[in-house]
């Protein structure tokens, strides 16, 4: 019997998830993981447990080389040991670095156990802790493509430009670390992944197959942290819009948030540079992750989601769908003002 | 107006088939027919005198023919070809028969503007 | 001798060599078909390497053979099961009906490798990435077969080796014929294009075959097909549902891009699905690449441990029609000789 990568499966457990924060999208992108962490719990009934205790799991110093490998594999670790602690063996993470992260260190102990026998020494001696490995090792994505026909009952919105009645074009851009390093820890391989798609199509949007789709965003950390190097990773992002521009698309939909933020901000970038614009007559492609996307189409306040956050403006497009919302509510968050800090390191400027 | 941000965006090195001026190419091709048989053995730069010298690498000066860019390509010819002596060894060892030394006297005449030095035929 | 039956699996052109050798060597032969033709690879080709002779010619010249009276014809009917009967071999076949003889060929030919598996290239994904075989059929379709929407081909390429010496693939073998179809290929697309640019992406060139180096010293001087040493990494469809590869020229030690109208996969051959099963078991039959076995003494077409059971052809490896032609008599003379012994 044969199959195809394209129809892989993965297995991903029901319920009672350890979720694994992610750095990069608390810090630009903070709406998202409450919103998904809400709508995983009450919208769709899963156990999702939090603990105050968790870290980062410190994958931008490992990739940026200021992290050793024997120190990272103690921090996860000690993840696992939180897991365990809190009586779950599922763990499902919220960035895709740091999904990949796991999966490496898991292969990494399966290949040489003595190594993993290495780190409990460590864990033990800095922390006193033990530790199991996760039955089940997710990236959130994946569960929303597993319950992406519950999502869809429930969806007030639907992907579909008002205007035209057609459905939107959007890209659908995954995260290197999720599917490439191991095509089978993706669902749908790694050249052609679904996990995305999927969920998309369930709404009712169309996905383009645009050539440069696998081509990774550029992010690199190493390469992106350090300003002289930035020329090498901004063109990488620049390969990929230049290549999807004749399609047109009506957004980008990303599932990791280093993908998310690089593509949103550079499009901002490469304009002041050369003036160089993306999206159709001149404007800038929207750039929105899958939590957001989930919480978008269900019905969630865009300024609750945290829309304001990003470089490109979202309204347009959620006049193509349809949403409501509240254009001078924009910059304001439950009655407070956004902290004067905060708007510069996005770049957006606010009326005071 | 354009911002700097304190870096360059990169243009890669990728050959773009699509794009390629290739004219260099297609006229020497109708010069020396048997040159579009070249299976780049590298016999021609194993035997060549000057080869040992300097940085004249005739397999790869030839391959490239097809895949560079023609104004980087004219100073590559010139500083290199210019190593060449017109021994001929490359032509002797060639298993398809190109006359080698035909194509460098017409890339160094090419260089130099199509000008035919009497000292060199 | 006149009472000795043989059953001749497969008539693709071992079989049918191996058949009309037995035939008129006074033997009788029942020659089972899956399909219901003779030959039926052979003649969904346009023309044939190296000389370019048209692939029905051929075909028409071998089914003459079919018509000896020895000869047994029983087409639509797949052999399933081969099991020993005191001194005899009985055959079962899929539609439960069964026979002995004494002595059994196999020839029952190759599967094409399924390029879907490849996924990378995009077979079965995008419309205008095409196999060998199909790209066959396309020059058996039309006079103008590439022409898509009204237009010419701009450019064309082909990769060699998708699917062959492939780990990936879990197929580490060369499949030695799909460099000169590539290259016989190419010659076909400039000979109905002659503006078109064509591109074949190889890894080594192997064109080990009387005339194919000829073959592709014209390719390449004659039409001009540029010949990039690389693999393509990968294909997707641009705006215009044309074809955008990425590869690497290693000569150049440079990645290299191009938009092609067509992507020609050259694949190889693997070893037939429908394998017949062996009473008991099927151990030593076929080899890890899963081609049946024949002597490691090099001097028998017989199957270790199995008398009076022989292959021939491309079920026992990649072979091209001669030497599958070859292969059948070679075996058929075997037999002969058996079953000499035997009486």
């Amino acid at each position: 019997m044969t199959s195809y990568w394209k129809d892989y499966q993965k297995e991903i457990a029901d319920d009672n998830f350890f979720i694994a924060r992610s750095c990069i999208r608390q810090t630009f992108f903070p709406g998202a993981e409450n919103v998904i962490i809400d709508i995983l719990r009450n919208r769709l009934n899963i156990n999702i447990i939090e603990d105050p205790d968790h870290t980062t799991c410190t994958g931008i110093g490992y990739h940026g080389d200021v992290v050793p490998l024997d120190t990272i594999m103690t921090v996860i670790a000690r993840q696992f040991s939180i897991m365990q602690k809190n009586g779950l063996e599922n763990m499902v993470i919220s960035c895709v670095t740091s999904f990949g992260i796991y999966s490496e260190i898991l292969d990494l102990w399966k290949h040489h156990p003595e190594k993993k026998n290495q780190i409990a020494g460590y864990l033990e001696e800095a922390t006193g802790r033990t530790f199991i490995e996760p039955k089940n090792l997710v990236h959130v994505s994946d569960l929303l493509y597993k319950f992406r026909h519950e999502i869809a009952k429930i969806a007030q919105y639907k992907l579909v430009n008002q205007n035209t009645g057609l459905p939107l074009k959007i890209v659908d851009h995954i995260g290197c670390h999720y599917a490439k390093i191991f095509r089978e820890r993706g669902i749908g391989g790694s050249e052609f992944p679904q996990v995305l798609k999927g969920l998309i199509t369930v709404l009712g949007g169309d996905v383009i197959d645009y050539p440069e789709r696998r081509h990774c965003c550029g992010f690199g950390f190493r390469h992106y942290l350090i300003q002289e190097n930035r020329g090498y990773s901004i063109s990488n992002s620049r390969i990929k819009l230049e290549s999807m521009k004749p399609f047109e698309p009506d957004m980008i939909v990303a599932n990791c948030p280093g993908c998310t933020m690089f593509l949103d901000r550079w499009q901002y970038t490469l304009e002041q540079m050369d003036h160089s614009v993306y999206g159709k007559d001149g404007n800038k492609i929207p750039v929105i992750s899958h939590e957001e996307l989930v919480a978008l189409v269900l019905g969630y306040d865009p300024w609750e989601i945290g829309f304001q956050t990003h470089q490109v403006d979202i309204e347009p497009l959620l006049d193509k769908i349809g949403v409501k919302y509240n254009k001078d509510e924009k910059y304001v968050i439950r009655n407070r003002r956004v902290d004067a800090g905060a708007h510069i390191l996005c770049g957006i400027t606010v009326q005071d | 107006m354009k911002t700097k941000f304190g870096f360059e965006i990169s243009q890669g090195r990728q050959i773009d088939l699509d794009n390629l001026d290739t004219h260099f190419a297609v006229e020497l091709s109708r010069m020396v027919g048997s040159w579009q048989s070249c299976i780049n053995c590298g016999a021609c730069a194993a035997t060549c005198t000057a080869g040992s010298y300097s940085g004249l690498n005739l397999r790869k000066l030839h391959y490239s023919l097809w895949k560079s860019d023609p104004v980087e390509l004219v100073s590559r010819i010139q500083n290199e070809l210019s190593s060449c002596v017109l021994c001929g060894k490359c032509q002797l060892v060639c298993p398809r028969g190109i006359s080698t030394r035909y194509i460098v006297i017409n890339l160094m005449a090419k260089a130099n503007d199509n000008v035919y030095s009497s000292s060199m035929v | 001798m006149n009472d000795k039956k043989v059953a001749v699996l497969g008539a693709g052109p071992a079989g049918l060599a191996a058949a009309i050798t037995l035939a008129e060597m006074g033997l009788a032969v029942s020659l089972y078909e899956k399909s219901s033709e003779a030959g039926k690879k052979i003649r969904s080709n346009h023309n044939l390497f190296p000389d370019r002779i048209s692939a029905k010619e051929v075909h028409k010249k071998l089914l003459k053979w079919l018509d000896h009276p020895m000869i047994r014809w029983i087409p639509d009917t797949q052999v399933i099961r081969l099991s020993r009967v005191s001194r005899s071999l009985k055959l079962e076949t899929e539609k439960g009906t069964h026979d002995e003889f004494d002595a059994v060929i196999i020839s029952t030919g190759f599967d094409f490798f399924d390029a879907r598996l490849k996924e990378e290239f995009g077979f079965g994904i995008y419309e205008r990435v095409i196999d060998s075989p199909g790209l066959e059929t396309l020059f058996n379709s039309s006079k103008l077969p590439l022409t898509f929407n009204g237009k010419d081909p701009q450019t064309v390429a082909f990769v060699h080796c998708v699917g062959s010496r492939d780990s990936q693939s879990g197929i580490n073998y060369c499949s030695r014929l799909c460099c000169i179809t590539g290259i016989k290929q190419a010659i076909q697309v400039k000979e109905l294009y002659p503006q078109c640019r064509v591109y074949n992406f190889y890894i080594d060139l192997r064109a080990g075959g009387r005339g194919y180096e000829e073959l592709f010293r014209e390719a390449q001087e004659k039409y001009g097909i540029q010949f990039i040493r690389g693999r393509v990494s990968e294909a997707g469809e641009n705006d215009h549902h044309r074809i955008v590869i990425k590869a690497e020229d290693t000569l150049m030690g440079r990645p290299l891009k191009v938009t092609t109208d067509w992507l020609v996969l050259l694949i190889g051959m693997v070893p037939c699905k429908s394998n017949i099963e062996f009473e008991p078991g099927n151990e030593n039959t076929t080899g890890q690449d899963g081609f049946y076995q024949i002597s490691r003494y090099m001097n028998s077409n017989r199957v270790d441990n199995q008398a009076g059971v022989y292959v021939a052809g491309s079920c026992c490896g990649p072979m091209n029609i001669p030497e599958s032609i070859a292969s059948g008599r070679s075996a058929a003379a075997e037999v002969f000789q058996y079953l000499k012994h035997q009486s």
